[in-house]
Parts: structure tokens; sequence; C-alpha cells
């Protein structure tokens, strides 16, 4: 396989890919977009920051994120295949990367649920409840705090995507946004990070269990003396 | 959009998960104190075999309902149907069996089956369905 | 009885002139007085008639609230259906009864206030009124909770590829409200459906109705003259959805120090024990379209199809047999009466083989790295 740069009159800048034998000529294209043109990979895998999809490095990408996550203390294990693929959302090189979805919807359950066992075994009120609105409690379970603003506060995105600010991973997403001109909510930037902290949960509660990822939620993300917890967010949030 | 879903319902198949439910949820045992046709049922409701029925199947609520007229057995079913057998003149034994014909009942209505419709299942067949299109081309019936 | 008759005749006139004044309230006359042919204080006069059966009523009334609002353990114990229930389902020793009655109690079942007033007797004709204590608010939400976290994971880990909205689809097939009610009334649950009055009539144990199912509509009789609210969980399909959600968080309550597998276990039973083929959930717009990407995705070569067999081309009734390769190997088949469709077939076939594909037991997880995106 041969690989001829060529510069091409005006804005255009190509890269022929050149296969003897096969009657196989591919025109990569970039700069600004042409209907039924391939895009140069090297353009659209890309950040905005400078972050090449292909060049990440395990030992400082992976590692980053393993090290804000404190997986090693919990005794989690996971590739870096899984953790780039929990990084990257379908928006980004237009889904054919692998990419978080599912494990986010998986992860999200996940959460949902250890969530609410959360809140059931406090048994102070997490919010304060009118008089008489108190549900009996059953087997030392508080059924009222079920349902009010804080337990829902601590799902919401808006505490799941901080969580991710907060560890500094919001910079590692490979992701699109619809517009870059426009703000964050219209970009959907509070979903999108919201479902790498999902996915995260997800890809280690596929790969490690159920035992070990409720471990990493208790001690990680549902631990009130954490900066960067889902409790300690939800409460200055509220 | 590539792929769209499509609305569906699992069905039920009571039983393959370690906890079958008996169709059969109440029965209404009723007699009358006074005719002659309730006798066997009399028997039956002062006899032990209730008792020992109802231990057997503590998921069936058993009434028991004094009520003139022809002796009754009542059974409720957990898809809302109800089957009801007359027991008149009926002796102890007739009665129970009555009673474990409807306890065992699915509830559901009795239809006559015709032959080759014996078998009736949700699954698709194992062994496939043959195809003319698939022997060996040298064998092929050709059109 | 005729002494019944005439109370239950007397109290039946009267509920009618409140239902009357409750529906030309609600539809929103300026004077309500006009239309009844009573005055105000005359119906206050019939409201609070003092009779020994009438306070009996009430008696029968407020010890059935009170009941229903804190069931008693022993009260309950001695309620048939909800002992059978109980044996029904299987629940351990530790679940009790009187949480059982708890799971049957919706908090749909109190009215809006505006439309709660005892004083003229516009409220609870057919139901008690219940409390926030003791209803399954708190179960439901946890038991979905539950729920939609086990039923995604087992569908998860059995087909790993389904797309997003297949999976969330077939989620939906085994936890909808409708097929959750069905579920309900699968195991004998059975709706309250005679009003307060007639129960008081028929001399009916107060245990009784704690084995029946209590939500909103109870509380509405079809010939109040009152539209029956069918959405926001006031449907009885919804009822028995929450009562089944009930019942598997009140479950894991009950075992998650003992067994923590066990709640899970029973959804595996009752829930994931259904039959369900993904294959009917999903619906192609561009199969042989989206067979072509994903090959370059997973680096295979782009599938071609053949034709494999033909029968009566220049007929009425043609059938092709169409494969679709990707070099030798062949992804998929497909027939029809027409190549066109036959080649369509054979994507879709081959699309399925992918989407559906199921691990064998003891396989390492199968992580999958998304739909193809067209």
């Amino acid at each position: 396989m041969l690989q001829v740069t060529k510069r091409q009159t005006g804005v255009l800048t190509g890269i022929i890919k050149a296969n003897f034998g096969a009657r196989n000529i591919t025109y990569l294209h970039s700069g600004s977009r042409v209907r039924g043109l391939k895009r140069d990979p090297s353009e659209y895998l890309r950040l905005q920051n400078g972050l090449m999809y292909n060049e990440v490095k395990p030992e400082n990408y992976q590692e980053n994120v393993r090290k804000q996550l404190n997986l090693a203390k919990h005794n989690i294990s996971l590739s870096d295949d899984i953790i780039l693929q929990c990084l990257t959302h379908k928006s980004f090189a237009h889904g054919s990367k692998p990419y978080n979805e599912k494990l986010a919807a998986l992860g999200m359950q996940f959460l949902k649920y250890h969530t609410s066992v959360h809140s059931l075994r406090s048994a102070k009120p997490l919010s304060p409840v009118a008089e008489g609105k108190n549900q009996k409690s059953i087997n030392g379970l508080n059924f009222t705090n079920l349902g009010t603003q804080l337990s829902k506060l601590l799902i919401a995105k808006k505490t799941t995507a901080q969580v991710i600010r907060s560890r500094h991973l919001d910079s590692l997403i490979f992701w699109k946004k619809r517009d870059p001109l426009k703000n964050e909510s219209f970009n959907g930037e509070t979903t999108v990070y919201s479902g790498v902290l999902s996915a995260l949960v997800g890809g280690i509660l596929v790969t490690n269990g159920p035992q070990k990822t409720s471990q990493f939620i208790e001690k990680e993300l549902l631990d009130p003396k954490k900066e960067a917890s889902l409790v300690q967010i939800a409460k200055t949030m509220a | 959009m590539v792929v769209r879903a499509l609305k569906q319902t699992s069905i039920a198949r009571n039983g393959l998960g370690a906890n079958y439910i008996l169709p059969c949820k109440k029965v209404i045992l009723q007699y009358c104190n006074w005719g002659g046709s309730s006798q066997g049922m009399r028997d039956f409701l002062t006899s032990k075999r209730l008792d020992i029925l109802a231990k057997k199947y503590p998921q069936i609520e058993f009434n028991v309902l004094r009520k003139s007229g022809h002796p009754l057995v009542r059974a409720q079913y957990t898809n809302g149907r109800e089957k009801v057998v007359c027991v008149r003149n009926l002796n102890i034994d007739n009665v129970e069996n009555k009673l474990k014909l409807l306890k065992d009942s699915s509830g559901e209505i009795l239809r006559h089956r015709v032959s080759n419709d014996y078998v009736d299942s949700l699954n698709t067949s194992v062994r496939g369905v043959w195809s003319p299109m698939h022997v060996d081309p040298s064998q092929r019936h050709k059109v | 009885m005729s002494q019944q008759l005439l109370l239950s005749g007397r109290l039946a006139r009267s509920l009618h002139v409140v239902a009357r004044s409750k529906r030309v309230w609600l539809r929103g006359f300026p004077a309500p007085q006009r239309s009844i042919h009573l005055s105000p204080r005359q119906r206050q006069q019939q409201v609070k008639l003092e009779t020994p059966e009438l306070n009996k009523y009430r008696e029968y009334y407020k010890r059935l609230q009170a009941a229903v609002n804190d069931v008693p353990e022993e009260l309950a114990s001695k309620s048939p259906s909800l002992v059978t229930l109980h044996r029904r389902l299987n629940l351990p020793e530790s679940f009790q009864l009187s949480t059982l009655a708890r799971c049957l109690t919706c908090r749909s079942s109190r009215l809006p206030s505006d439309l709660n007033v005892p004083s003229s007797g516009a409220a609870f004709t057919s139901s008690v009124p219940t409390s926030n204590f003791y209803d399954n608010h708190g179960l439901n939400i946890f038991g979905k909770n539950l729920l939609t976290y086990h039923v995604t994971r087992q569908t998860m880990a059995k087909y790993p590829r389904l797309p997003t909205v297949v999976l969330n689809a077939a989620v939906d097939a085994y936890i909808s409200q409708s097929v959750l009610a069905s579920v309900g009334r699968s195991w004998g649950i059975e709706l309250e459906n005679s009003s307060v009055l007639d129960r008081y009539l028929r001399e009916e144990p107060i245990q009784v109705s704690l084995g029946k199912l209590r939500f909103f509509n109870n509380a509405l009789k079809r010939e109040d003259g009152v539209e029956l609210i069918t959405s926001h969980n006031f449907s009885e399909d919804a009822a028995y959805a929450l009562a089944v959600r009930s019942v598997i968080g009140a479950l894991w309550a009950y075992t998650h120090e003992t067994d923590p597998t066990f709640a899970f276990r029973f959804i595996d039973d009752h829930i994931l024990s259904r039959k369900l083929d993904v294959t009917r959930i999903f619906q192609f717009e561009q199969p042989a379209r989206e067979l072509a990407v994903l090959c370059r995705r997973e680096n295979l070569s782009p599938p071609v199809s053949k034709l494999l067999a033909e029968s009566g081309r220049l007929s009425k009734a043609p059938v092709f047999i169409v494969g679709v390769f990707s070099g030798a190997e062949k992804l998929g088949e497909g027939f029809g009466s027409s190549l066109k469709e036959a080649k369509a077939r054979a994507a879709t076939d081959a699309l399925m083989k992918w989407y559906c594909y199921e691990p064998v037991q003891g396989q390492a997880p199968v992580i999958d790295p998304g739909a193809v995106i067209v």
C-alpha cells in the first residue's frame, strides 16, 4: 500500500490511497463538508482539545481514568478498551467506534437501584416531609425517603454529570457537539457526561460482577465524606 | 433511524420458573341443611376429607355456604372464570371427585381437539420445516 | 332484613342526592342549590340523621378505615385471601401478611381534596380513604427500580448485542404496566368492587376487604355520574401493576439480609420466565445497507447477495432463495417471490443473527460495541 499526499489547488487537501493490484482508490476529504465524499479519519477522530481517538496512550488516558475513580483501591480491573468505550459517546465519529449507550443504560439502572437502597437505609428523612406523609418502615427500611426531592437528586443527570466534571474526566470524553457555537444545554453536555458515569458503572458491573460494583458505588459514589461523591454534590445542589 | 422497535408483550408460562401457581384460587361448597339431594355433600362436609384437602392446598380458599336448593361446587380461577358443578344426589366419594376435578382444572373453557391439534406450543419446531428448495439440485423438482 | 333494606334505601337516596350535587358542582353551575330539591340545611339534616343503624354503619366505616390505615397482623392473618395469596406466591414466613395487605393499598385510592368533603357526604361513598402511612407508594418505587435493573441486566446478558431501542422494548415487554397487571391477575389478586355500604349490609368481616386491591376507582361507582379517570395510575391495570411491584419491593426488604438473591430469583420465576421472541421486535428500514455498514465496521468483506435456488420464475408464484455472503462465508438466507424481496429477507436474516446472538453458558461477558448507525 502506498500513500501519496497531494496538495491540491484551493482549500482541499487530501490523501490518495492507492492500492496496487486492486482497483481501489479512495479519496479522503478534509476541510469543509462535501456530500458524497469520505472524510479523513484524522479529522473526525480528533477532539477540539487535540485529543486523537487512535492515539490515546493507555499510560496517560486510561490510567488517569483509573486513578480518578480509585479503581485499584476497590480491586476492580477494567480493560483499556472498555474504559475507552465507556468514555465514547454515540455521537462521536458517527457511531463507527464502540460507544457507551447500552452500558450507560445498564449502569443507570444499577445506580438507581443502589441509590434507592441507600435512601432506604438512612433512618432520618433525606428531605423534610410534611406531617402525616410518613410511611411505615419495613424491616428498618425507611420507605418515606423514596421519591423525595433529595433521593431523586442523587441520580439526577446534573448530579452525575457533576461527578464527571469534578473528577476531571470531562476533557477525556469523545463526543461531538450538535452545534459547537451553541451553549451546553443545547448540545446536551449534561446528558453525555451523566451517560459516561453510568457507562463506567455498567462496564464495571458487566466485567467485575455486582458484588464489587456495589462496593465501588457505596465507597466511592455514595460516601458523604468524599468531595466528588453523589451524596455530597446532591447536598450542595439541593 | 435504522432499526425500529415494535411493541411486543411477553406471554405467561405458568410453572416454567420454579413456581407453579395453581389456577384454582377459591372453592365454594354450597349445601342445603334440609334437602335430601345434599346428603352426600353434608357427609363430605362433616367428614375429615375437606380438612385434609384444605391442608394439602393452602393456596386455595375454601368457603362453605348454606343455601337452600341443590348442592353446588363452585370454583373460581386466576383467569377470572368460574366453574360450577351441581352435585345433587351424589354420594360422598363422587362429591370429592367433582371437587378434585374442579381443583385440577385450568379454568379454561373445554374444547374439542380435532386430531392433528394435540400439540399446543409457543415454541417453533426444533426440527424445522422441510423445504423442496434445499434438496440436492440434481434431485430437485423442476417446474 | 326488611329493616336493612329500608335503611339501605334511605341511605342510597341520600347518597344519590349527594352524587347529584357533586355532579352539579363538578360542572361548575353557579348555584348548585337550584337544581337540588333540598335546601343545604335539609341536606345536612339528612346526612347527620341519628339512627342506631346509621351509627352502626358509621362505626363499621371507622373500623374499616382504621384497619386499612394500619393493618394489625392478627387481623390480616384472619383474611383468607391474604393467607392464600401468601401461600400461592411461596413467600417466606418473614413476609408479614399485614405488609401484603399494604401492597394492595394504592395511594390513588385517595380522592382529590376538593372532592373530599365529608361534611356534605361527597366523599368515599364506596371506599375508605387511605393515609400515606400505610400505602404502597414507596414499595412501588423501589419494586420498579429492582425490576427494571434486574430485567435489563438479564436481557442484556442473554442478548448482548440488541440495539438500545430493541433492548428497551424487550424490557418493556416484560415489565410494562399491562404485563404486570396480567401477572397480578394470574396471582389471583381480586378487586374490591363493592361499596362500604354493601359490605356493611352483607355483614362482611373487615379482613375480607384487606385481601382485595383498593385503588382510586374503587371509590367511584359506575352509576355515580362521575367519569372514571383511567390515566395517572388510576386505572385497574395501573393498580394491579402497583401491587405486583410493591410485592417485589417488600420481598427484597424482608429477605435482603438473609438471602440477597431471593427477590431476584422471584423476578426470574414470575417475570423472566415469560416467553418473549426478541426477533419479533425488530423492524429494519434498510437491511441491506445496514448489513454493508456492519461488515465494514467489523472488517468483513462487503456482503454480496447470490441466488441459491429458484422455482417458477415465469409462473404466477415464483420462489427465490437468496443467500448473502461475505467472502466465502454465508451470513444469511432469505426467500421471496421476487429477487428484491428475497435479498431484503436475506439481509434481515443476517442482521438478526448478529443482533440476537446469544453467548453460551460460562462464556466471558460480551461487551457490545453498539448498534450500527447508517
